[in-house]
């Protein structure tokens, strides 16, 4: 696609959805900032495994990391939002880094079942400092994000453009990374890491920053919940939500840009769409389970690599027949299956 | 001294030895070509070189510095380059973004000047273009910039490697049979190609090829291994009429 018409339409959908709380209920826009730090989540993982093809079923564990900090030293210790911003972001890119570092030994099944781990530990750390946290009550956190008094808007508009605002912030770095040097560094290692290597790619520094930093934007994802919700507890962030996350990546387009948007709105609004069918909800991860079976088996570029096909083939079938038209790529194998160079 | 001198590097594999006392030297702008059956050792000094295999003994000195010491990115950084003899390319990337990741190392914007989109990030993005547009002319790839590296015939994926190790503007490039699985038509037509990037960018190139005709016609000098020894060096005529290659190599092979 032409890249004014996608910046313009980006810019449109914005624009949309920032006016969205003079038109649509209080209810709707809670249901948009759960989307909005679901896309943030999904985008965080999506650098770790979409773009550089590191496994993680760990991602529940660095939002809930972020989110308990958020929630203790806002309840707790009288922080503000704004000063945990950063500080849980950290937090968690900081237990990223770490969890990267043995992801450079192992790969695979082997680092899944590692941050595998780290998913399933995390829920019972609040259980187990159940007198700070509130156990598997959960914790609620009494003070609201608030509008400054100047502007004169509900906290409900206040906090979902602040958070809108650093999702759409977030989107665009991810954008800028993705055309750049490190970027192509980051997917170079995805696909061929010993030729990233020969050509110059400090492989292992490479993997950990990424892991760094794919934790501190889960971490980012974190603090958004606990500013939407204002309550914290251990069974948000169980490994189920990691699955959820690996599964709304999968749906919308790994290695995508547009993907984890997709992903995010997915995973918030077909349950709420199987709800109104009245199919009994218990059926929602089978049915889940199924369109992702499709998904893999009939769109392996998610959602947003089949709309990337469409407008391909779109635009190839309004040029000149006599142009060539970029047919949707074939393929086939680049790299030999020999394990040693 | 010479650009690149290899010396008794040793190299097994449980009870293979892949590497047995081997040493030879390329001189300054020296195409040297390294040959040998199946098995000899050639993609192993070539692993040795760029960081990818540990040998047990000997040296590896570029320009005056042992390589063995360094990672393989650090290679990278001394000016080596190298294309592998089964294709290893970034296959999701275009043709383009696969010659630019070649030239990681020319321009060093950091991450955040990439995320932010600092001048300095699209200043280098700017040079690194230009140095690519220059690498895909001279491997005559420009019409092909915008594809995607996957689906395009072999011949060209093999000059798309050839590219990006360019790209880095080495002083050493090692090429593992470039010409392997090209049509017939094409061999002569790489023969020239890596003829005259060695006249006008001046580098050293280690060639590893089967092709006997585009070795002998385009090397200064010809290195023979067997079983990982050296059996034999010389300029292409002396080595041609060498018994011992003859009976070790050409006699079977050819
Ligand atoms: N990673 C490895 N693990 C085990 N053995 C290896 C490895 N790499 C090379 N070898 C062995 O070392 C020896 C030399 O292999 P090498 O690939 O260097 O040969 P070559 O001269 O490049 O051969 P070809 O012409 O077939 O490419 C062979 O016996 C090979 O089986
Ligand atoms: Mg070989």
């Amino acid at each position: 696609m032409n890249k004014n018409v996608t910046r313009a339409l980006w810019a449109g959908l914005l624009c949309l959805l920032a006016l969205a709380p003079f038109v649509v209920g209080t209810v709707e826009i809670s249901a948009f900032q759960k989307v909005v730090y679901l896309s943030v989540a999904v985008m965080s993982l999506n650098v770790l495994t979409g773009f550089n093809g590191q496994a993680s079923i760990g991602h529940s564990a660095f939002m809930g990391i972020a989110a308990y900090f958020t929630a203790l030293a806002v309840q707790s210790h009288g922080w503000s939002y704004w000063a945990a911003l950063p500080a849980s972001i950290l937090v968690a890119a900081l237990v990223g880094a770490l969890a990267g570092v043995p992801a450079l030994r192992i790969r695979g099944m082997n680092l899944a079942l590692v941050t595998l781990g780290l998913g399933m530990v995390f829920p019972q750390l609040p259980i187990r400092f159940t007198e700070e946290t509130g156990g598997t009550q959960g914790m609620p956190v009494d003070e609201p994000l608030a509008a400054p008094a100047f502007l004169n808007v509900s906290d409900v508009a206040w906090r979902y453009w602040v958070l809108l605002a650093l999702a759409a912030l977030v989107f665009w770095l991810v954008r800028n990374f993705r055309a750049s040097r490190v970027g192509r560094a980051v997917i170079a290692i995805r696909d061929q890491p010993i030729a990233a290597h020969t050509a110059g790619v400090n492989v292992a520094a490479t993997k950990i920053a990424v892991f760094a930093v794919s934790a501190g934007m889960a971490g980012l994802a974190g603090w958004m919940f606990t500013v939407a919700n204002q309550f914290v507890s251990p069974s948000d962030f169980t490994v189920l939500v990691s699955i959820n996350l690996l599964l709304g990546m999968a749906i919308g387009g790994s290695g995508t840009l547009a993907g984890p948007v997709i992903g995010a709105v997915f995973l918030h609004y077909i349950p709420e769409a199987v709800n109104g069918t009245g199919i009994d909800p218990v059926l929602t991860p089978a049915l889940y389970g199924l369109i992702l079976i499709l998904v893999v088996y009939f769109l392996p570029g998610g959602a947003a690599g089949g709309l990337a096909q469409l407008s391909a083939r779109f635009a190839a079938s309004r040029r000149s027949p006599d142009e060539p038209g970029q047919a949707p790529p074939s393929t086939p194998r680049l790299t030999s299956s020999t394990s040693h160079p | 001294m010479p650009r690149l001198s290899v010396e008794e590097l040793e190299l097994s594999f449980g009870g293979i030895r892949a590497l047995n006392k081997l040493s030879f030297a390329v001189a300054e702008g020296e195409l040297c070509a390294l040959v040998g059956p199946n098995g000899a050792g050639k993609s192993s000094v070539f692993n040795c070189i760029t960081g990818l295999y540990r040998p047990s003994a000997g040296r590896v000195v570029f320009d005056g510095r042992d390589l063995l010491r360094l990672p393989a990115h650090r290679v990278a950084a001394q000016g080596v380059a190298r294309t592998f003899q089964n294709l290893a390319l970034f296959p999701r990337l275009t043709v383009l973004e696969n010659v630019l990741l070649g030239g990681h190392l020319n321009e060093r914007p950091g991450p955040l000047a990439c995320a932010l989109h600092l001048p300095r990030h699209r200043r280098a993005e700017r040079a690194l273009r230009a140095q690519a547009d220059e690498v895909l002319a001279l491997t005559g790839l420009e019409s092909l910039a915008g594809n995607p590296a996957s689906g395009l015939p072999y011949g060209t994926l093999k000059r798309v490697e050839l590219a990006r190790a360019l790209m880095s503007r080495p002083r050493l490039l090692l090429l593992d049979e470039p010409a392997a699985g090209l049509p017939h038509g094409e061999v002569g037509e790489l023969g020239d190609l890596i003829a005259r990037i060695r006249a006008e960018l001046g580098i050293s190139i280690v060639l590893v090829e089967h092709h006997m005709g585009m070795v002998m016609s385009i090397s200064d000098k010809v290195v023979v291994l067997n079983l990982g020894r050296r059996i034999c060096e010389g300029t292409p005529e002396e080595v041609s009429r060498d018994p011992e290659v003859i009976a070790a190599y050409l006699g079977e092979a050819a």
